[in-house]
């Protein structure tokens, strides 16, 4: 028990080996995703550092970086200016495209999963270990059992072959949220929620931010298409613009 | 390191709450066999969150049982009162295609059930292996007529999937696992922060807590139907969210073409709308039927 908390500590995942049925994944695989991002990691500040990781008898862990500023869901709670949003999404934008490279898509973007640090740099965190875990559905109680798709890329709703783009649109729906205050796409039930993601057209930002429109239907085009390539194109569309 | 902290640290790594680690720990802690007086432990056959099965020898009738046994940690009324269940619905059906219940502990130091023993293995098993269309037909008949019983007392088995769905050697198919079964109208599960269902046979309307209806068993049967024919069931997202958000919107892949005739029946239980589902397993029996 010990060696439980000292791991919470440092902000760890621990997988227990007695959990892998339900996970459905032995654990050295997980190790071996964790390898991959790590490597990622290492070369690039965007990430979650991962220091150590281990598969021992009772336990496969990963010491991850702990932050002790929470994430953007926290930081949604007090208003966040077009640039301080600017920052965040060109640092998100960065750690995508280190991700894609090495061939990742993280496919559950949301802003749980971005990371704040003391010098406000972000970081993206929760990969691939993070989302076998989530298939284990738990009641929380609230009746919302397996979360609201809130980010979630309309390839994603409909089934469709999914690749790099559907990140893209999940930090779209970020952005607006940033900038907005309110999330683009909000409804009664999941039903009603996918619908929009797949038809309802992106809603106007506030007429202080209308320089940043294009870019957020761009990012959240429903059309695969016309939306950025990739989190690069994006990079650069950015720094086209001056932004 | 304060509360507050720890809970943070725990959502930087996805689990829910620092319960959810404990709670594997006391999984991984069962692994000695447990003395049970009047059955002779022989080895573990199965480990969940909640419980533990092992094949163990009935001393007193003779033969084999499986001893499902309530994990340590797991000790609350709510858990005991779920595992009461998971004895009492079967012991009220008595029909060969659920599964059969001999005798239950709740107070001893290992919290027991003792069930049938099913040498056939699961359909998740045969699945792999391979099922033809004529044998996937005569399953899916089984199972419904299961269904077609739990329904009839009232009860929804909210966890219809091939792992839950096991074979005598003679080639029976039995329905088994109770654990999660609601009283049809039922809102919350038994137990609280239960795992609620497995997102890829889950009905729509299931993952957002509705209240349980027969309906929603019939579409998890129309998955594990699916499956049967296909080798892979219809929607295999990597996430319980992306899997939800399919059974919510996605449109069931059409079968190929030497499976066409099974099409409308699929479709009849993989609608997403429940009201337009075949409400039940004797509903499911009465397709079934028509088919053969």
């Amino acid at each position: 028990m010990k060696k439980l908390v000292y791991l919470f500590v440092v902000g760890v995942v621990i997988i227990s080996a007695g959990c892998k049925k339900n996970l459905d994944v032995p654990p050295t695989n997980i190790i071996n995703d964790a390898d991959i991002f790590s490597n990622v990691a290492g070369i690039d500040g965007y990430m979650a550092r991962i220091y150590s990781q281990d598969f021992s008898v009772g336990h496969a862990y990963i010491a991850m970086e702990y932050f002790p500023c929470g994430d953007l869901r926290a930081r949604l709670q007090t208003p966040i200016d077009a640039a301080t949003t600017v920052a965040y999404l060109k640092q998100a934008a960065a750690g995508l495209a280190a991700i894609h490279a090495v061939g990742i898509v993280h496919r559950d973007l949301k802003p749980e999963n971005l990371m704040l640090r003391r010098d406000d740099s972000l970081a993206l965190a929760d990969f691939g270990v993070a989302k076998q875990v989530s298939m284990l559905i738990t009641d929380t109680g609230d009746g919302d059992i397996v979360g609201t798709p809130y980010y979630i890329s309309p390839e994603q709703a409909l089934g469709h072959a999914v690749d790099a783009r559907c990140d893209i649109y999940s930090l779209g729906v970020m952005v607006y949220e940033m900038l907005a205050g309110r999330k683009p796409y909000r409804a009664r039930s999941v039903r009603e929620l996918l619908n929009m993601h797949v038809h309802a057209p992106v809603p106007r930002l506030p007429p202080a931010h209308a320089h940043l429109q294009t870019v957020v239907l761009q990012m959240m085009a429903k059309k695969l298409e016309r939306r950025y390539p990739s989190a690069q194109a994006l990079l650069d569309d950015l720094e086209a613009r001056g932004l | 390191m304060t509360p507050a902290a720890a809970a943070s640290s725990a959502r930087v790594t996805g689990f829910q709450s620092r319960t959810a680690v404990r709670r594997m720990g006391s999984a991984l802690r069962s692994r000695e066999l447990p003395t049970i007086p009047d059955y002779d432990v022989q080895r573990r056959v199965g480990q969940g969150r909640m419980s533990t099965a092992w094949l163990a020898r009935d001393l007193r009738r003779g033969g084999d049982v499986v001893l499902k046994v309530l994990n340590a940690g797991h000790a609350g009324d709510a858990a005991r009162d779920a595992f009461a269940q998971e004895f009492a619905i079967p012991l009220s059906i008595n029909n060969k295609h659920v599964i059969r219940v001999f005798d239950q502990c709740s107070t001893r130091a290992h919290p027991y059930i003792a069930m049938e023993y099913l040498d056939g293995g699961d359909l998740a098993g045969w699945i792999r292996r391979g099922i033809t269309a004529s044998d996937a037909v005569s399953l899916l008949g089984q199972a419904a007529m299961a269904l077609a019983q739990v329904h009839e007392q009232g009860v929804v088995h909210c966890d219809v999937k091939p792992a839950n769905l096991l074979l005598r050697s003679c080639g029976e198919l039995v329905l088994a696992d109770f654990g999660l079964a609601r009283r049809a109208g039922a809102t919350v599960p038994a137990v609280r922060g239960a795992v609620f269902g497995t997102p890829c046979y889950a009905a729509p309307e299931q993952t957002r807590g509705d209240r349980a209806n027969f309906a929603a068993d019939v579409y998890s049967l129309g998955v594990v139907f699916y499956e049967m024919l296909r080798g892979i069931p219809p929607f295999t997202g990597p996430s319980a969210l992306e899997l939800q958000c399919q059974h919510v919107m996605a449109a069931v892949p059409r079968l190929p073409l030497e499976f066409a005739r099974f099409q409308p029946l699929v479709d009849a239980m993989l609608e997403k709308d429940a009201h337009r589902r075949l409400p039940n397993g004797a509903a499911v029996l009465d397709h079934v039927g028509c088919l053969a």
